[in-house]
């Protein structure tokens, strides 16, 4: 039973949950605000670097799949706050919506639905190559591409105007239901394929096979 | 202002933890919410070359995001639902012991 070890990370979790939400709100004023002066929106930044990337790690390293799920809220409203930094407002917006709450819901429904039988054997993989090819991976990555970034290939950003509507609602729209028309559509359709295919994959065997008898007699 | 260099480096690390967690961990679901965070890392690097570039650019950059998040939608349904016929078979989550296609 697992659920003890859950309630020892319950704390830590709405603490770190409740900082996130907390930092949204502080970041969206000081965006509001300061529009981009000085270096305190740069300080937002870091804390939810720091916190988008230590919630990441404990989503891979934790036994608990729904403790996981629940470090996996605090990555992505992290994540929201940057894109707030960022201007990217609509987005901040919908990854909130979208992924902090409705794919998240759907990850904790199944997790729950699936139930914890075998967590306890399920950690990381014991295999010694799965963990060597992991750890050069991340290194790997780590350390080859990141000198490149401090580079001048990178652009920097321009200030924006108080005025400007970057990243809101309106020219986004407009893009999409003008020259991105067609991916929104073909999306569309994407995302109706994929709820009925989820409803067949997952859909119990055992009905199939009565209907298909009562279909026979 | 925030570096755009520092926002690539966040969503490089976090891209690398998620393929950390795909290559290291035997649960599906933790892999499957492993592969969310490359997803969203890949967000945050469209997002941030899109401020670094502004502009209609910078717009279409937001335009692509917002069809990541849809499609990260459907790949969390399809996934979720295999993992759920997956679990009605086996009884388990370890994908180690997942090696047949029928059973």
């Amino acid at each position: 039973m697992s659920f003890p070890r859950f309630t020892k990370h319950a704390g830590l979790l709405s603490v770190l949950l409740l900082l996130a939400i907390g930092g949204t709100a502080f970041a969206q004023d000081a965006t509001l605000v300061r529009a981009e002066q000085g270096n305190g929106l740069l300080w937002v930044f870091r804390v939810f670097a720091v916190l988008m990337l230590a919630t990441a790690a404990l989503t891979i390293s934790v036994r608990n799949a729904v403790v996981a799920a629940l470090c996996l809220v605090g990555t992505l409203i992290s994540t929201g706050v940057l894109f707030l930094l960022l201007h990217a407002s609509f987005l901040a917006a919908i990854q909130v919506l979208v992924y902090a709450g409705a794919i998240m819901v759907l990850f904790v429904f199944v997790v729950m639905s699936v139930g914890d039988a075998d967590e306890h054997e399920i950690g990381i993989s014991s295999g010694l190559i799965s963990k060597i090819l992991g750890l050069a991976a991340l290194i790997g990555v780590l350390f080859v591409v990141l000198p490149q970034f401090k580079s001048q290939i990178v652009p920097q950003a321009a200030p924006l105007a108080d005025t400007s509507d970057f990243g809101s609602l309106k020219p986004i729209g407009r893009l999409l239901f003008s020259d991105y028309l067609f991916p929104f559509e073909v999306l569309s359709v994407l995302l109706l394929v994929a709820i009925v295919g989820a409803v067949m994959v997952s859909r119990r065997r055992s009905a199939d096979e009565t209907v298909d008898q009562g279909g026979a007699q | 202002m925030i570096p755009t260099g520092d926002v690539l480096i966040v969503a490089l690390t976090m891209f690398a933890l998620g393929l950390l967690g795909v290559i290291i961990r035997r649960n599906i679901l933790i892999v499957l919410m492993s592969i969310e965070l490359m997803l969203n890392s890949v967000n945050l690097t469209l997002v941030g070359f899109a401020r670094a570039h502004g502009g209609s650019v910078g717009t279409a950059g937001h335009g692509f995001s917002f069809l990541i998040v849809a499609l990260a939608a459907a790949e969390a349904a399809v996934g979720l639902a295999i993992v759920v016929a997956v679990f009605r078979s086996y009884r388990t989550v370890n994908v180690n012991n997942v090696n047949l296609m029928k059973r």
